[in-house]
């Protein structure tokens, strides 16, 4: 049962960042509320004021920059919104394909990209996925926006970088290098993920070999991250032998800073994360290697 | 269905006030005082109650079986999310608002959270007095400890039978503790005055739960109303008091009509199934026959009796399995501990026996080198044989009905599969046979069907409905069965057990046969001619030279368009306990991705010896949503508490339940119709028994694709995965 609250509707970011200023943390910011209205239910938090970033003109915007080096997300596109845009699709359809992974369509059809990053639950599929796309996100503050990319952006669980006078409004995802191919895989029993894991791969001309790999575990640990010895490790190594499966990914989880939880133990995650991370690598490299 | 009601969470009521309960924090812990004073200044809050507000009513405890519950914990809470206060409010909003603003103090006690260690002589105890008995109560608690109840089954010497073994292996198996999750939770609405108590509530027994409020309230059985709409989903969940109690007595204390309504979080705090730790040890002959068989179940009960003693007395019949068993000694313990209390669910006892004892019977077909099927049809008990001095004789031909699922799955077959098992399950259902029935016979020929089983779903109303249709030769389309009503309607003893059409269809089926009876003498006495020349042919009464439809005889009896024919039904007994033994056997065939441990379903075929499908398709549903919600306490379902006592899986985002997803590519029920039942029409009861088999069924087929025996339920990916890499190591070492 939702307590009462006063709901406010911003028609800047500078007027959002006002209300934050204002009400301090007896106010939060409102996008979908598929988390938030959740918590507010089982009577977490002390919320008195939705500050509804809705009304803020362009945050809705789902389109290439002007100088077309980057897809735009505004704060308010819904996770359904991304899975069926024809621009991310053709442009970046590992992205589509997680959007439509993620929860179930209710959650899909009221929450947003923006809002999930700002949360931060950690058993979340959009980081991962962004991380081998190196999305920055813009924030609005008192004094400005500035961008931070988002490995920066993402603190630890339920907790970001977004400051107390700040609003997150947009995403940008730099368009991928020329024939770079991805996978995102998701595994686990429960409405939220045990693992997540992210592969981009860049190949050589040829596409033969990798010229260029990134990958990224998520729900895991406490935050999704890069796994930059696995990322050197498949430097110049043949397409082929990744699409057939790569033994040494099955390793690649050893040393992450896994959390046991009722998604699975510490020891499962680590060697669930090595098998996806093999089975994205075999994907990303048959899609890298079927683009020609 | 055509008659459109209201579940109680819609249900409106002019004057009704909400409760909200105010939910203890800790699993075990001493109520040192309650704040009411911010709660109480809500607007719209009329009253913030904890048990010393409610009188006598607040003291009284209820319980079937054993008294030991009340409407609010009073000196201590026993579980997590048990109610230890209420606000009453006008609106719900209010109410569940200022609820959390209700200050108690607490002392915390240390949990009982483990079965083992609640057995433990340092263990804390839950109740610290011996509960008396309730009206239905047979089994008393052993005082002093945390033992609720105790049944032990013997037979023969089993010394004796192990000495005969040429095989002798004992295995420990545990069985999760498992929610219904009904679509609808609970809920209740009461009004209590002085002389009279009306309660509208989605509970499965209204007539269990009418004498337990006529005791709590001294009132006759006559002045207590329970009113019950159609309900979403009980599986056992609804049975027995739960949420009613409470509103009733919050009613008579603030004088208006009180709802009470669950969230499902509320519902995972008001009842569970029981989960399990099963140690059994069996003896076989090289060649399969067995000798022996020993068990040792302890049941994880929960804070409160519930239906504990009855299940654990089921449980102990249902630990025998379908097998000729010279030699057996069983003891089955229901254990207090501070969790969710546990009670009635789809087949009490049931799916936690036979995960035991058809898993047993696979290692068993290991150790020797036999065929797991063979080694069931060299054991099954026949026609006729006893499973059970005092029981009925085993009604049904299970190896036969054994041949027939692995000849269903052979025709199936998956070229996939890389593992495939089989399970058998019998149960004694049908609890009490006590029911009674009125159908009316109006003079449009129209027919009203009183009786008080509920529908929760599984379609009684619509068997009851043809039933009555085939009797009296009236369209299916001018039978309207009424939900129950006790201030209308006929006595049932239950629903639940498998126990619909066989009892309740056997009393609806007499009351319609009185009917026909009546309409005979009826149609004879108008026409002014002997009883015996009027006679009943096709639907019709044949008298003086005249085919008269019912109508024409109500008609013709009254002399106008008036009056109505009134028949009557009970059922006392149907011969012997059990009125039958329901049959669930099912095969499954799979394949295990070995690097994660998922189990991937490619075939799933339930069998149910129904003696005769009145209502095939409904049949398959049942047998077929039973076999569904067995892949939940398999694959899936676990209400995971922390060590403190706290429920973890409190949600429906961390409690899984089977998907859509999640089915397997094919998924069947074989029926088979001997006409061999004591129900209407040679029927059985079914229902139930669709999800005894899964369990073991799919660990058999883990253990035969792998090596990889589990002996621990849910069968979760991560468990897998951690038998195969033992398996693996054993293997290499």
């Amino acid at each position: 049962m939702l307590p009462p609250f006063e709901i406010h509707q911003p028609a800047t970011p500078a007027e959002a960042v006002a209300l934050r200023a204002r009400h301090g943390e007896s106010a939060a910011l409102y996008a979908g509320g598929s988390e938030l209205l959740l918590a507010m239910k089982e009577g977490l938090g002390a919320v008195e004021h939705l500050i509804d970033v809705k009304t803020i003109g362009g945050l809705d915007t789902l389109a290439l920059a002007s100088d077309g080096a980057a897809l735009v997300i505004g704060a308010t596109v819904t996770h359904r919104a991304l899975e069926r845009s024809p621009l991310l699709r053709s442009r970046f359809p590992m992205l589509a394909d997680m959007e439509r992974q993620v929860a179930n369509v209710r959650v899909r059809a009221v929450g947003t990209l923006g809002g999930n990053l700002c949360f931060a639950e950690p058993h979340s599929d959009p980081p991962t996925a962004l991380l081998v796309h190196e999305a920055r996100v813009v924030l609005h503050g008192g004094a400005g926006p500035r961008r931070l990319a988002l490995a920066d952006f993402l603190v630890g669980p339920y907790e970001s970088a977004l400051g107390p006078d700040e609003i997150l409004t947009h995403v940008e995802i730099p368009l991928p290098p020329p024939r770079a191919a991805a996978a995102y895989l998701k595994f686990g029993l429960r409405e939220r993920p045990t693992v997540g894991v992210a592969a981009l791969l860049v190949p050589d001309v040829a596409r033969v070999a990798v010229a260029e790999a990134r990958v990224a575990v998520g729900c895991v640990g406490p935050v999704a991250a890069r796994l930059p010895e696995v990322e050197r490790a498949l430097s110049g190594l043949p397409l082929a032998a990744l699409e057939a499966g790569w033994p040494s990914a099955e390793t690649s989880g050893e040393r992450l800073d896994a959390v046991g939880d009722l998604h699975g133990s510490a020891e499962y995650k680590r060697a669930m994360a090595g098998v996806f991370v093999k089975r994205a690598l075999a994907q990303a490299a048959r899609r890298a290697r079927a683009a020609a | 269905m055509s008659l459109r009601e209201t579940i109680p969470p819609l249900l409106v009521i002019p004057g009704v006030v909400y409760a909200a309960p105010v939910r203890s924090p800790y699993a075990h812990a001493r109520i040192v005082g309650i704040g009411r004073a911010a709660a109480a200044a809500v607007p719209g809050v009329l009253a913030v109650l904890a048990a010393g507000d409610l009188g006598v009513l607040g003291e009284r405890p209820f319980g079937t079986f054993l008294k030991d519950q009340r409407v609010l914990a009073g000196d201590k809470a026993r579980y997590e999310g048990e109610p230890v206060a209420v606000v009453v409010a006008e609106d719900r909003p209010t109410a569940v608002r200022a609820a959390r603003l209700v200050d108690v103090r607490y002392e915390p006690l240390p949990p009982v959270v483990d079965v083992e260690r609640a057995l433990l002589p340092t263990a804390p105890l839950v109740h610290d007095t011996p509960p008396p008995l309730g009206r239905q109560g047979r089994w008393r608690t052993v005082p002093a400890t945390n033992i609720c109840a105790r049944v032990t089954l013997e037979q023969g010497s089993i010394e004796q039978g192990f000495r005969e073994a040429d095989v002798v292996l004992e295995r420990t198996y545990t069985f999760p503790r498992v929610f219904h999750f009904t679509m609808e939770p609970h809920g209740a609405v009461a009004s209590a005055t002085p002389t009279e108590l009306t309660v509208w509530t989605n509970t499965g027994h209204p007539y269990q739960l009418r004498q337990e409020l006529a005791d709590m309230f001294e009132l006759d059985l006559a002045r207590i109303r329970v009113v019950v709409p159609y309900v979403g989903g009980s599986f056992g969940g609804k049975s027995f008091p739960k949420l009613e109690p409470l509103a009733a007595v919050v009613s008579a204390t603030v004088g208006r009509p009180v709802k009470v309504v669950n969230g499902v979080e509320g519902s995972m705090r008001t009842n569970r199934r029981h989960g399990a730790r099963v140690t059994v040890k069996l003896g076989a002959r090289r060649d399969g026959t067995l000798t022996a068989k020993q068990a040792r179940v302890l049941l994880d009960g929960g804070a409160y009796a519930d239906l504990g003693p009855v299940v654990a007395e089921k449980t102990g019949v249902r630990q025998l399995g379908p097998y000729r068993v010279p030699h057996y000694s069983i003891e089955v313990q229901n254990v207090y501990t501070t969790t969710t209390p546990a009670g009635a669910f789809r087949s009490i006892g049931g799916p936690q026996s036979v995960w035991a004892t058809e898993s047993i019977m696979d290692e068993l077909a290991a150790a020797l080198d036999m065929d797991p099927v063979e080694l069931r049809l060299v054991n099954l008990v026949a026609r006729g044989e006893t499973v059970r001095a005092g029981l009925r004789p085993m009604d049904a031909d299970l190896g036969d009905d054994l041949k027939r699922l692995v000849k269903a799955m052979d025709d199936g077959a998956s070229p996939e599969a890389t593992g495939r098992g089989v399970a058998v399950g019998i149960s004694n259902p049908a609890e009490l046979p006590i029911s009674t029935a009125i159908v009316r016979l109006h003079y449009d020929g129209s027919v009203t069907i009183l009786c008080s089983m509920v529908e929760v779903g599984q379609g009684l109303h619509t068997v009851l409905a043809q039933i009555v249709a085939e009797e009296l030769g009236v369209p299916r389309a001018a039978i309207l069965v009424v939900s129950p009503d006790t201030r209308f309607g006929p006595y049932d003893w239950s629903s639940g057990a498998s126990r619909g059409v066989t009892i309740v269809g056997t009393a609806v089926q007499r009351a319609a046969q009185d009917i026909k009876a009546q309409l005979l003498a009826l149609a004879a006495e108008t026409a002014g001619v002997p009883a015996a020349d009027a006679v009943w042919r096709d639907g019709r009464v044949q008298v003086g030279g005249r085919s008269l439809s019912p109508a024409d005889v109500v008609r013709g009896w009254y002399g106008r368009p008036a009056g109505e024919v009134i028949g009557r039904g009970y059922v006392r007994n149907l011969g012997a306990d059990p009125a039958f033994w329901e049959i669930g056997m099912g095969g499954v065939e799979i394949d295990v991705d070995r690097e994660t441990g998922v189990i991937r379903l490619l075939s799933y075929t339930g069998l149910a010896d129904v003696g005769r499908a009145i209502n095939p398709q409904l049949c398959e549903q049942q047998d077929v949503g039973a076999v569904v919600m067995g892949l939940g306490h398999t694959l899936f379902e676990e209400m995971t508490y922390s060590d403190s006592g706290s429920l973890l899986s409190a949600s429906m985002i961390e409690y899984r339940v089977p998907l859509t997803v999640d089915l397997p590519a094919a998924l069947s029920a074989v029926l088979v119709e001997n006409g061999d039942g004591a129900g209407p029409y040679g029927a059985k009861g079914m229902g139930e028994g669709g999800n005894l088999a899964v369990a073991p069924a799919i660990a058999n087929a883990v253990a035969r694709a792998t090596g990889a025996r589990l002996r621990d339920l849910p069968l979760t990916p991560e468990r897998v995965w951690a038998a195969l890499r033992a398996a693996g190591a054993r293997t290499r070492a």
